[in-house]
C-alpha cells in the first residue's frame, strides 16, 4: 500500500505531494509537509553522527503503522515515499522517480526551478502510472 | 550480529544507561544529544503517519528500525514510554530478542532494586554485567 508521495526541491520547498489511500486525512498539508522537511534534515545529520565514519544518508524508517522512504540528490532535491511496514526497500523505485523528474521536469525549458511540479503534466502523469502500476500499490504486500 | 552500541531512555526522552564497544567515537554530551534526538525524532513520526491507529498506545508508534546506509537502528518501545535501542552493523540480524531481554532485566535489576529512583540514570553493576552477557550470547 502506498499512502504518500512528496518531493521537495531546495530551501526543503515542498514541491509536489501526492497522497492515495490514507485512513487518516491530513488536516494542514504546509504543517505536514513542514515536518516530513524538518524530519529528513534531522534524521541524516542523526545517522551522520550516530552512525560509523563515512555515514552519508538516511534511506528509511518504519513504525508499527508505516515505512517512510527517502533518497536525496547530491542538488539537494529530496523524494520520499509512505508505504506500509513491510514493503521493501524503494531506492530503486525513488531513484527511477529522479529520472523522470530530471528528464520531464528539469529539462523542461518553460520550468522554472521552485515551481510547483503540477506544472508539467508529462511527469505528474509517468509518475502516476509508475506508481499505481506497483505490485504493492493497493494492497498490503505480504 | 554486531551490536555497536545500546541505549536507554527514559520516559522523558533522556538517557539512563548506554553502552558502547570501542568503535565509537560519541563523548557523553554527545551520546545524550544524540538519544534525546532519537525521542523527538519518534514522537513526531508517530503524530505523520497516514494511517489511522487502532487505538493502541500512543507510545507504540514510534520508529522501530531506522536504516542508513552503513548501519541500522532497531528501538523497543515499552508500553510505559521506556525505549531501549540499539545500533547494529550489516550483516543485520534482528534484534528484537535482545532488546526484550534488557528490558526483562530493566525491570529485575532495576525497577525491583528498592534504591532506584524513577527515571534516572542506572548505575548497577548487576544489570550492566547482565546486558553485557546478554549482547554476546543473545539466545541465552
Amino acid at each position: 500500500m502506498i499512502y504518500n508521495f512528496y518531493a521537495f526541491g531546495r530551501g526543503r520547498k515542498l514541491l509536489c505531494r501526492e497522497e492515495w489511500h490514507r485512513t487518516r486525512p491530513c488536516r494542514d498539508v504546509e504543517e505536514e509537509s513542514k515536518y516530513v522537511s524538518g524530519l529528513l534534515i534531522t534524521l541524516k545529520s542523526f545517522c551522520q553522527q550516530l552512525g560509523p565514519p563515512r555515514t552519508e544518508a538516511f534511506l528509511a524508517y518504519a513504525t508499527s503503522q508505516y515505512k517512510l522512504h527517502s533518497f536525496e540528490t547530491v542538488s539537494g532535491y529530496r523524494f520520499v515515499l509512505t508505504t506500509d511496514p513491510s514493503v521493501p526497500d524503494q531506492q530503486e523505485s525513488l531513484i527511477h522517480i529522479y529520472q523522470l523528474f530530471v528528464d520531464h521536469v528539469i529539462k523542461n525549458p518553460l520550468y522554472h526551478l521552485g515551481d510547483d511540479l503540477h506544472k508539467c503534466p508529462v511527469f505528474t502523469t509517468k509518475l502516476h502510472s509508475f506508481l499505481l502500476n506497483r505490485p504493492f500499490f493497493a494492497s498490503l504486500a505480504s | 550480529m554486531v551490536v555497536v552500541s545500546l541505549f536507554v531512555l527514559n520516559r522523558n526522552g533522556s538517557l539512563i544507561y548506554s553502552y558502547e564497544t570501542q568503535g565509537s567515537h560519541l563523548s557523553s554530551n554527545d551520546k545524550i544529544r544524540l538519544s534525546s534526538t532519537f525521542h523527538g525524532i519518534s514522537a513526531i513520526a508517530a503524530q505523520i503517519s497516514p494511517k489511522r491507529s487502532g487505538g493502541s498506545f500512543s507510545s507504540l508508534q514510534g520508529i522501530r528500525t531506522l536504516d542508513a546506509d552503513t548501519f541500522r537502528l532497531q528501538c523497543f518501545h515499552t508500553a510505559t514510554g521506556v525505549k531501549i535501542f540499539c545500533v547494529l552493523l550489516p550483516p543485520y540480524v534482528d534484534a528484537d530478542l535482545l532488546l526484550r531481554q534488557v528490558y526483562a532485566h530493566y525491570s529485575d535489576f532495576v525497577l525491583k532494586n528498592p534504591f532506584y529512583e524513577l527515571d534516572m540514570p542506572i548505575r548497577f553493576e548487576t544489570f550492566e554485567k547482565e546486558v553485557q552477557r546478554k549482547r554476546k550470547a543473545p539466545l541465552i
